[in-house]
């Protein structure tokens, strides 16, 4: 697949230091706007920067719709829980745009605990000439005013104003991990292991739960919430996913509490593959729907599936995404690799599916090929505007020249946070405190 | 598939399931790639990894509670781990029940176990009314004896530097090394016992939270009688055990 690299630029801007990894500057999430224009990233020390797409010009041939830093603000700052003596975290867990609704874009960021709404506007021209005041702001001397003169709006340097419109705190006890704007525009849920709560926009002192799996004894838990979105169509659907490797379709038109699905997907186990670890295995990370709202996909450990929302018994479609890890399993329960959470992603039209993986890799599945591949995300492997090189990690046997080998891995470069641009083969990469861009130049086909 | 013997940042070319510090046996070698343990079962040595993964487990669960925010899913997955191989073990009959002594336990082992719970329980302990009248004594008492054991120096300070959920995960901590030492040799029911110093109620903090929203010491003592008329277990030695799991995965799993 012929790419484009924009890392020069983007890192630039992004890192404050190039030569270590600062904590605060691991990126957390990454989600294109709805028309890709925007690109938010949200990172553990509490930042939220959205980069913008520069409008394709002909003075400037190389720069094809590049992004560049637009905004960067503090979303959320490290709080302490006195109750329960524990530090609240100021990572941001996810972003989801709003749709464009007028001149301002306005986004959704949440840490453990709270949601905030933050309003993004621009700023490019200013009122000059008022009658009571002088260029500075200060009131001018009544008797110097001879004549009255209209204010008027004169161009000036762009200014991006970022502003928090509203905090949704106090509804979660346990850590949020999902939220996801409603088709309607109005409300959006956000989830946390336990419960779901739905908000409207609008009203921050309240919100209604619509999933509590919280058992009445605490002994009996066993399954967790680990991801949820809301039907891009359908307004009174949603799914979540489980730490069993369930998936729950509800309606919110059946019953104001939804504890019972309206379907269950859930793939029987295969029995040869049976260890200690399956069920962690089974735990799904991810779960998206897809663009035309007929299937879900979702990512556990080692592979991604497909769902078609017709179908509850099964898959359609199961990919691996490093199979190799099977027998290394136990030592990945040790290091603790085995409980990494890996999102997932689809292209605009839905034919492609993306996750990432460690050692900076990360994979796209096309559906209809079936055919996939490997590619890297690093500053050595690829200079600006070079194509990306596939990848192969040999597990013994026939080793080609630029195979790595499984123990050869990094497991601590994962890329966990991926994201597709809604139309566009562009996709945003996150590797530990680097984005990654990479375009595709031209239209071609997976090879 | 060749066995490498280089070691590397992964440890093993072949993942058998040993801990560290365990003599690899020659008879688990042919394991596939599976890494399905059904196939392991005839070997010799499957006891052995089952109960090391069983004692990893429980050392994952207790270093769950030293961290600053536990993962709710990352506890329940062990969890349920740590029951999944105690039902397999009951059927198989070697999960043996341990009548609470400490004659055979060297003081230094239990000393050091004590103290992550104890560390831990503090660390939870919310400044509420009344929460640790009635425990804080035992609890403090065992912190009491710490100091004056000149032995316990190098584990506790390696203990407590795993303070971070940030850390690093290509290496594996230090001090985890040291935990799982003191487990490697116990019996599943003497690690059982690790947890009985602790009142549960200190993990309970939702019922916390509860009582205290519902009003002052009343609706307190409600949730502690609660907790402390837990459910008793079902009769029978092996549903015992099964009961007593649950009471011990009940203080891991709540936050």
């Amino acid at each position: 697949m012929g790419e484009d690299t924009d890392t020069r630029k983007i890192n630039h801007s992004f890192l404050r230091d190039h030569s270590y990894v600062t904590e605060a500057d691991i990126i957390s999430t990454v989600e294109f706007n709805h028309t890709g224009e925007l690109l938010a990233t949200g990172d553990k020390g509490g930042r939220v920067v959205i980069f913008q797409r520069e409008p394709e010009s002909k003075n400037a041939p190389h720069s094809q719709g590049e992004y560049d830093v637009y905004s960067t603000f503090q979303s959320h700052e490290p709080e302490f829980d006195y109750l329960k003596s524990l530090e609240i975290e100021e990572k941001i867990n996810k972003i989801k745009w709003l749709p464009q609704q007028n001149a301002a874009h306005s986004l959704l960021s949440t840490n453990d605990k709270t949601i905030k709404l933050w309003k993004i506007t621009e700023r490019d021209k200013r009122p000059e000439g008022y009658n009571l005041k002088d260029e500075e702001g200060k009131l001018k001397d009544l008797s110097t005013v001879t004549s009255l003169q209209v204010p008027v709006l004169k161009p000036m340097d762009l200014m991006v104003e970022v502003s928090p419109r509203r905090v949704f705190a106090n509804g979660h006890t346990y850590h949020i991990n999902s939220i996801s704007v409603n088709s309607d525009c109005e409300t959006y849920m956000s989830a946390d292991d336990l419960r779901i709560n739905l908000w409207h926009l609008a009203i921050t002192d309240r919100s209604f739960n619509i999933v509590d799996i919280k058992p009445a004894n605490m002994e009996d838990l066993t399954e967790v919430i680990t991801a949820s979105e809301f039907h891009p169509h359908h307004c009174n659907l949603f799914v979540y996913s489980s730490s069993k490797g369930s998936l729950r379709l509800c309606d919110m038109r059946a019953a104001a509490l939804c504890d019972k699905h309206s379907k269950l997907f859930e793939e029987p186990e295969d029995p040869s593959n049976r260890s200690f670890f399956s069920e962690i295995i089974s735990s799904v990370s991810d779960v998206k729907f897809s663009h035309s709202g007929r299937y879900m996909l979702t990512r556990d450990y080692l592979t991604v599936k497909v769902w078609d929302l017709n179908m509850e018994a099964r898959p359609v479609e199961t990919y691996q995404v490093h199979d190799y890890l099977r027998s290394k399993l136990c030592s990945l329960y040790e290091n603790d690799c085995i409980f990494d959470k890996f999102e997932c992603a689809w292209n605009g039209s839905d034919s492609v599916i993306m996750t990432g993986a460690y050692n900076n890799f990360f994979r796209m599945f096309d559906r209809n090929t079936k055919r996939d591949v490997t590619l890297e995300a690093s500053r050595e492997s690829s200079k600006p505007r070079a194509v990306l090189k596939p990848r192969r990690v040999c597990v013994g046997g026939k080793r080609r020249r630029d195979d790595i080998s499984v123990d050869s891995l990094d497991f601590t470069k994962k890329i966990l946070h991926t994201a597709w641009h809604p139309a566009e083969n562009i996709i945003a990469i996150a590797a530990t405190n680097n984005l990654y861009i990479f375009q595709d130049k031209v239209n071609s086909e997976m090879h | 598939m060749t066995r490498k013997s280089t070691r590397n940042s992964f440890q093993k070319s072949e993942d058998t399931m040993f801990a560290r510090g365990l003599k690899r046996k020659c008879a688990d070698g042919e394991e596939d790639g599976e890494g399905a343990l059904a196939a392991l079962r005839a070997a010799p040595s499957y006891s052995l990894q089952r109960q090391s993964l069983l004692d990893m487990s429980l050392v994952k669960l207790q270093l769950c509670h030293m961290l600053v925010e536990p993962n709710l899913c990352r506890s329940v997955l062990i969890a349920n781990t740590v029951r999944q191989i105690q039902e397999e073990m009951t059927q198989d009959g070697t999960w043996r029940v341990t009548a609470p002594q400490t004659v055979g336990r060297a003081p230094l082992d239990r000393l050091v176990s004590t103290e992550i719970l104890c560390r831990s329980a503090r660390e939870a302990e919310p400044p509420g009314p009344g929460l640790g009248d009635g425990h804080a004594p035992d609890v403090v008492s065992e912190l009491s004896v710490v100091p004056s054991a000149p032995a316990l120096q190098s584990p506790q300070s390696s203990v407590w530097e795993v303070d971070s959920p940030r850390e690093n995960r290509g290496s594996f901590p230090k001090s985890l090394d040291q935990i799982f030492e003191t487990l490697d040799s116990k019996t599943p029911g003497a690690v059982e016992e690790l947890f009985s110093d602790v009142d549960s109620s200190y993990y309970d903090l939702d019922a916390v939270l509860t009582g205290m929203v519902g009003g002052a010491k009343s609706g307190h003592s409600d949730t502690l009688d609660a907790l402390a008329s837990a459910p008793a277990p079902p009769p029978g030695s092996s549903c015992k055990d099964l009961g007593e799991l649950d009471h011990v995965v009940e203080i891991l799993v709540e936050t």
